[in-house]
């Protein structure tokens, strides 16, 4: 059978909630053993232990319970709420970096999301949130600054 | 000369970018005495006449049909038409110098300047004018871009609509019937931008059977659970097909080197060093 095939079938089989290990909506929680540089993709938000401020960021005035620039349903990635949470964010952030905010937790707190299922983080560690790669956004800017 | 901007005149740049976006998107019909009033400065700026006749029209095609009937138009009636509310960009600029920095050679300008902001587009000819109503609805991205995927993007009274996706204008076929798409109709589409919304919107994994692409590499994604394959494409790069743990197919864009289903995760990821450990996706 086709590859492409195969996989709508598997996709199928995912949203008829038929293979265990793959829920849609399936809370996914870092460990206490979890450490620096381990990441957990929550649809294309990826959410990474780390251990210092990246440079070019700076503390947030106003924190925003949003974590993805944008108004679709796509980038509704959320803080449950903002307490425990000193947020920095990189200086000009928009819709095209690749990487967002940096959040050093004192409180246990939770990303949710309308498709994606919750992502359960530890007070005391420090998650970075950076963006999968968009290859025909970027294709198409870089037409947009030739023309 | 002017030289340098006070800290004031520096404030007011934000004041007049802000107040001209705001004419600029303006939904308001357009108020026929004002036009009247300010074309007439701008006809005679430009030392011309001011006709007497003076047209309305809904929108730009119902403009185009009056200057057609009154035999006023050139070989495109639409590049006749000046842009009114749509001019915001660049008069924003001289009502800037005029009024803050008090540059008195923009008075020429005023009626169009003053124009913008009681009319949509506009034509100025010999033998009559024609006005035309701004939009009545008009929806944008984040980056301000015209953009509606369920509908139309810019709509005017008297039915005329305009679609458009992230900026890019399309067929309305694109936007509300993207399942009526044949893959002839995308491979005879040359612009890339408009081709590669209408293929987003017909569905990449379908298009990608239908073009008989290569599959270079398929797996079994075991951290995620899902399964991908890595297609090459002539004129797309390679694409990436894979099961989104939520049950749906996405098909994302690499490019032409990644050739294995691993290293397009980690090019997507931004990690090409292979400095991070998924654990996870949900």
């Amino acid at each position: 059978m086709e590859a492409i095939q195969k996989i709508v079938n598997h996709a199928e089989k995912i949203s008829k909630g038929k293979i265990k290990t793959v829920m849609p909506g399936k809370e996914m929680s870092f460990s206490p053993a979890c450490t620096v540089n381990d990441r957990i993709w929550q649809g294309d938000l990826g959410l990474t232990i780390s251990n210092s401020v990246p440079e070019g960021y700076e503390l947030a005035k106003k924190p925003s319970l949003q974590l993805v620039k944008g108004n679709n349903i796509g980038a509704k990635h959320c803080l449950d709420s903002l307490d425990g949470v000193e947020m920095y964010t990189p200086i000009g952030w928009n819709e095209e970096s690749l990487a967002g905010p940096y959040l050093k937790l004192t409180q246990d707190r939770t990303v949710m999301h309308p498709k994606h299922g919750d992502v359960n983080m530890n007070a005391g560690t420090e998650i970075h949130c950076t963006y999968q790669r968009e290859r025909d956004n970027e294709l198409a800017r870089d037409r947009r600054a030739r023309d | 000369m002017i030289e340098k901007l006070t800290e004031e005149q520096e404030a007011q740049l934000e004041v007049y970018k802000d107040k001209w976006i705001k004419i600029g998107l303006e939904c308001k019909p357009c108020d026929l005495e004002e036009c009247k009033k300010y074309a007439k400065m701008a006809y005679e700026a430009a030392g011309l006449t001011f006709p007497d006749k003076v047209f309305h029209a809904k929108n730009p095609v119902e403009a185009a049909e009056i200057a057609k009937r009154e035999g006023c138009e050139s070989d495109n009636p639409v590049s006749d038409m000046m842009y009114g509310s749509h001019d915001a960009g660049w008069l924003s600029f001289y009502d800037y110098i005029y009024e803050v920095l008090g540059v008195k050679e923009v008075e020429p300008l005023l009626g169009l300047i003053n124009l913008a902001k009681h009319c949509g587009w506009w034509a100025a000819y010999d033998e009559c004018v024609i006005f035309q109503d701004r939009h009545i609805d008009l929806k944008l991205n984040e980056d301000g871009r015209l953009h509606n995927e369920d509908g139309p993007a810019v709509t005017y009274a008297g039915g005329f609509k305009v679609y458009a996706i992230d900026g890019v204008r399309l067929k309305e076929q694109i936007v509300m019937a993207p399942e009526t798409l044949t893959v002839e109709d995308i491979n005879a589409e040359q612009d890339m931008d408009i081709r590669s919304i209408m293929i987003e919107r017909h569905g990449w994994h379908k298009f990608l059977k239908v073009i008989n692409a290569t599959c270079v590499d398929e797996r079994e994604n075991h951290t995620e659970g899902t399964l991908e394959a890595l297609y090459e494409t002539e004129d797309f790069g390679n694409r990436l097909v894979v099961t989104c743990p939520t049950g749906r197919v996405f098909t994302m864009g690499v490019p032409q080197e990644v050739v294995s289903c691993e290293s397009a995760q980690y090019w997507l990821g931004n990690d090409e060093k292979q400095n991070f450990n998924v654990i996870g996706r949900t």
